[in-house]
């Protein structure tokens, strides 16, 4: 608008100079004319300068914008507020050095057993149904960038309080009776990143429960170091990580060494004498080259003078022996984004006993895996399992993605997995010497946060207990027909 | 007992799938998407870095419900709604909140 004024303005002026040339003396106008133009002159002169102050102001006010004095102000005390309350989220935020997290299962199952060998004699038996609770608290504190604390404790228990009772012979294939009842560290272990270098130590009670490939049935993601073939429960040690990742442009690719000592205070105990157990861990693993998602995890481990059996009294040897354990697991979560996620383990283990026995009478010694009264104490004997299965994710949107799942694993008559069992197992399956089947529906409720799994898992004896650490079974009298049948629906929530 | 419970837990898994209608697996690879699309301006000298666990699933959950990106910068013609919730998904799946692997010496 003003823009246009002043071209009409200047329109005007050059109109009236064009009109009225530089000549003037050649022209004649008549006064009253002229003090008209003059005056119309003036008043176009003051229009001129009145809209050349105008555009000016309005130059300024774009160039430097004010705002009302108490706007400015309100929102000055706003900022300050704000701050303030900052400032104390900050302070709380830094204070709050540990991350608290949660879980929380409870599970209903039936068993039922055929032909268990009691007295003698093979009975079959049956539960009513039972329930159980099994609670976590998971911590974590990332309390430099480089050094970070996690750990779990965990509770299990049947409702009311109760336990079966189970002799310590068979805890390795039910549930191991220390971690039944009260609270119990599961992990409490310290990651502390060398700067500047792909190396990592790791200390503590290391994170060696629950491992691949059970988070399938768990609905979660990778939660230990080794697989569960190889290690399941709690492991005391110090590892020492190499990523190699940047070296062999393998995703994930890590090489670890472990050493581990248990039973170390038998020397001080009622004045035994024995050699402590120590363990030794290699172990390397990685991403598979363009398979998203997957793992490659090669270990090996060997126990370092077993505990014998003692009976006070008695003579018996400082240590029984030595076992090597070799595994390789091969797992894919998510074949080609099909939803179809399969895995693989096999476990080798080869024992090395004393040719010394403990002295049970006259020419009578047991030894681990060996038995006098068959003549072969310190025999060498190797035993192997597999452990395979499927895992399906339903394409159906609505039941936000369930899953179905398969899994086989068959143990030889001398495989001997250092192994218990997944903390809310009654039966430890993968320490089977024969073959386990189960079979699993998992239906979610908040993606990762809570689900339902029903399920049931078979077990079908070959041997029962055939090797004992305290001595091998041979012949008919290891052999067993006893099953079991555990049927479970379980509801899981994690917070 | 237990064998026909357990025929009939079978039983009832296949029914189920035979009859539910099926969904899609097909869904965008979230983590090459973030790491191609958001990659592009979020590195250094640019736009900030960030990695998924900058925020709580909540978190990256509003920033997608709010469109927040767009108050930076408009970018629906560099990302589809498919790519987007895609990405979304990864980033949530990867919240400082979210089901994190564990092993030692893994970050």
């Amino acid at each position: 608008m003003i823009r246009k004024n002043i071209v009409f303005i200047l329109a005007v002026l050059v109109f009236f100079s064009a009109a009225y040339p530089a000549s003037a003396e050649d022209v004649v106008i008549d006064r009253e004319v002229l003090e008209k133009i003059l005056q119309r002159q003036d008043v176009l002169e003051q229009e001129l300068e009145r809209l050349k102050e105008s555009l000016q102001k309005k130059d300024e006010e774009i160039s430097a914008p004010v705002a009302p004095t108490e706007d400015i102000q309100v929102l000055k005390e706003d900022v300050e507020e704000m701050s303030e309350r900052l400032d104390v989220v900050e302070t709380k935020s830094i204070l709050d050095k540990i991350q608290l997290g949660g879980e929380l299962r409870t599970q209903m199952e039936f068993i039922d057993f055929d032909n268990i060998r009691l007295d003698g004699q093979e009975r079959d038996g049956n539960t009513e149904e039972l329930w159980s609770n099994r609670f976590r608290i998971n911590l974590r504190s990332e309390i430099t960038d480089d050094i970070i604390f996690q750990g779990r404790l965990s509770y299990y228990r049947y409702w009311g309080g109760t336990n079966y009772e189970r002799g310590e012979s068979s805890s390795r294939y039910f549930m191991n009776p220390d971690q039944e009842g009260d609270l119990y560290v599961e992990r409490a272990y310290i990651d502390y990143f060398v700067p500047g270098t792909p190396f990592a130590i790791t200390f503590g009670r290391l994170p060696t429960t629950n491992a691949p490939p059970y988070e399938f049935k768990n609905y979660t993601t990778r939660k230990a170091t080794w697989s569960q073939l190889f290690v399941d429960g709690e492991f005391d040690g110090i590892i020492g990580n190499l990523s190699l990742e940047k070296w062999t442009g393998l995703k994930n690719a890590m090489f670890r060494v472990c050493y581990s000592k248990v039973g170390q205070n038998y020397k001080q105990y009622k004045g035994i004498n024995l050699d402590p157990l120590r363990v030794a861990v290699a172990n390397f693993d990685t991403e598979i080259p363009g398979m998203k998602n997957s793992l490659l995890w090669l270990g090996y481990y060997r126990l370092f003078d077993m505990i014998p059996f003692r009976i006070e009294g008695i003579p018996y040897p400082e240590d029984s022996g030595d076992m090597d354990v070799y595994a390789i697991h091969l797992q894919f979560d998510n074949i080609k984004n099909s939803g179809l996620g399969w895995f693989g383990s096999f476990g080798y283990n080869n024992i090395h006993p004393r040719s010394e026995g403990t002295e049970l009478g006259p020419g009578y010694e047991v030894g681990m895996a060996g038995d006098s009264l068959h003549g072969d104490l310190g025999k060498k004997r190797n035993g192997y399992s597999v452990y395979t299965g499927l895992r399906y994710i339903l394409p159906i949107e609505s039941l936000k993605y369930p899953q179905i799942g398969f899994e086989y694993n068959y143990g030889s008559q001398y495989w001997f997995p250092v192994s218990t069992h997944d903390v809310g197992e009654f039966t430890n399956k993968l320490g089977i010497n024969g073959s386990a089947y189960e079979l699993y529906y998992v239906q979610p409720v908040a993606e990762k946060r809570m689900f339902c799994r029903i399920g049931a898992v078979y077990q079908d004896f070959d041997y029962i207990a055939p090797m004992y650490i305290y001595g091998s079974r041979e012949g008919e009298d290891a052999k067993s027909n006893m099953t079991i049948l555990q049927t479970y629906f379980l509801v899981d929530v994690r917070f | 007992m237990m064998r026909k419970t357990l025929v009939l837990f079978v039983f009832l898994m296949i029914l189920g799938v035979l009859f539910c209608r099926p969904g899609s697996h097909a869904a965008e690879d979230g983590e090459a998407l973030f790491n191609s699309k958001c990659g592009k301006c979020h590195t250094s000298g640019k736009s900030p870095v960030f990695a998924p666990v900058k925020y709580a699933s909540s978190q990256w959950e509003r920033f997608f419900k709010r469109n927040k990106h767009e108050r930076k910068k408009d970018i629906s013609e560099e990302v589809s709604e498919e790519e987007a919730d895609a990405i979304k998904k990864y980033l949530i799946d990867h919240a400082a909140d979210s089901d994190r692997p564990i092993a030692a010496g893994l970050r």
